[in-house]
């Protein structure tokens, strides 16, 4: 399998990395395909908590991109209720095989962190956004607190 | 204020666009499903089977260039047709080259460390492409090595997982020759898009078509003497129209590698030799 040769130094290169951004990266024990990540946004409202994000590689990686997904409940405009979102560096169309997956996690990472309500998955959150913030900083926080993981000490 | 913000907000921008996905996921197994079909690199076969594409009635113009080719060429090898062609093309031409000329392949090795190193400094991400890089090396050092004998390396160059990472190195080089010469080639690229841009989307992606840029960047990354020869509906001069690339006179011209150009994609093609042309 291509795949194995990539992603086991891949893995314990993201493991070693020192980021404070993402924490706990994991993959299971028999497959070497399916990854958790332990993102650690630095903004509010979502700097409280703590979101587990799947990652799972194709077979044929790194010539094919890796699926990513929320595991982890967050409310935000560019994130839907299951998790998916829409990331340019992981589209098949845009793929470079020689994308990090740490690229891909800061990728990510600015994405929570700056919302792009212009380009929303979730249309109703995007829009108390632009127009109720106060509101919806009320609601990603107490949505945060409720359902995010906790941040590693 | 209010309704302004309106427009940025289609309510149904989730389901279209997850549709869509759905729609081109499909579309691209389809596509994928078919190619698959044919071999990666085919076996050397007779030049006379591309004849067989084509009818005298429906299509004389494909059917009198194949016939004229013919009398040059004597056999071709077929690529799969993946958006890959043209790289792949060229590696199988050259693995060609060097299984029968040491001296070249240790040449080669040589060069693609350089290439490694370049890279790098050009400010590829180091490691993932570096492994791409050490992948290619180890593939041709194991064949001067001995430890790859003639049959495997074809086996290998069919095998989807080597002949990603074998052509990988082949568009990086690509992309960084172009990178490391933006000045001369960026002119080149329509539309304003700036050179890094363009090499990242269209020649470090796989499965993307090599244009006019990529396959010049290629020929002088590699430093070889490539030879296309076209086959498309324009009516042939005398002996057809090909291009040498670098540019180059025909009566000096000795190509290492000759493809074949139909619309949208690439084969590898073989002149006679002087004494089977008799």
């Amino acid at each position: 399998m291509s795949a194995t040769r990539r992603l086991q130094k891949e893995l314990g290169d993201l493991k070693n990395c020192g980021v404070k951004a993402y924490e706990n990266v994991e993959c299971e024990e028999t497959n070497l395909l399916k990854w958790t990540v332990l993102l650690l946004p630095d903004k509010e409202p979502y700097n409280k908590g703590a979101f587990k994000v799947g990652i799972t590689f194709p077979v044929d990686y790194p010539f094919k991109p890796p699926k990513v997904a929320f595991e982890t409940k967050i409310y935000h405009p560019n994130v839907d209720e299951e998790g998916k979102f829409c990331l340019p560096i992981v589209t098949a169309e845009n793929w470079k095989p020689a994308t990090k997956t740490e690229q891909v996690m800061m990728a990510l990472l600015s994405l929570i962190n700056e919302p792009e309500p212009s380009h929303p998955i979730r249309a109703d959150v995007a829009e108390e956004f632009q127009k109720d913030h106060k509101k919806f900083m009320k609601t990603a926080e107490e949505h945060t607190r409720k359902h995010s993981e906790k941040r590693p000490e | 204020m209010v309704q302004e913000s309106n427009e940025n907000l289609p309510t149904s921008t989730s389901a279209i666009t997850e549709d869509e996905i759905l729609l081109q996921d499909q579309q691209m197994k389809r596509i994928e499903d078919e190619q698959k079909a044919a071999p990666l690199v085919g076996d050397k076969s007779p030049f006379f089977t591309l004849i067989g594409y084509y009818d005298e009635v429906t299509s004389p113009a494909f059917f009198a260039k194949a016939n004229e080719l013919a009398e040059t060429y004597s056999d071709i090898r077929y690529i799969r047709g993946d958006g890959n062609c043209f790289y792949r093309a060229v590696l199988v031409g050259l693995v060609e080259i060097m299984l029968n000329d040491r001296e070249k392949l240790l040449k080669f090795i040589a060069s693609s460390k350089e290439w490694t190193d370049r890279l790098v400094k050009l400010g590829f991400p180091d490691w993932t492409c570096t492994d791409f890089c050490e992948y290619f090396i180890e593939f041709l050092q194991k064949i001067a090595d001995g430890k790859t004998k003639n049959e495997a390396v074809f086996e290998n160059m069919n095998d989807d997982n080597t002949a990603n990472y074998l052509l990988m190195f082949f568009r990086l080089i690509t992309s960084g020759y172009l990178k490391g010469n933006s000045t001369e080639y960026e002119p080149f690229i329509g539309e304003g898009m700036p050179l890094a841009q363009y090499c990242e989307s269209e020649i470090e992606a796989m499965w993307k078509e090599a244009d006019h840029l990529a396959i010049i960047a290629l020929v002088k990354a590699t430093n070889i003497h490539l030879r296309i020869e076209y086959m498309d509906r324009s009516v042939a001069p005398n002996g057809g129209w090909h291009h040498n690339l670098p540019d180059g006179d025909d009566a000096t011209f000795v190509p290492d590698i000759t493809l074949l150009y139909r619309p949208g994609h690439y084969d590898l093609i073989y002149k006679k030799s002087v004494d089977s042309s008799g």
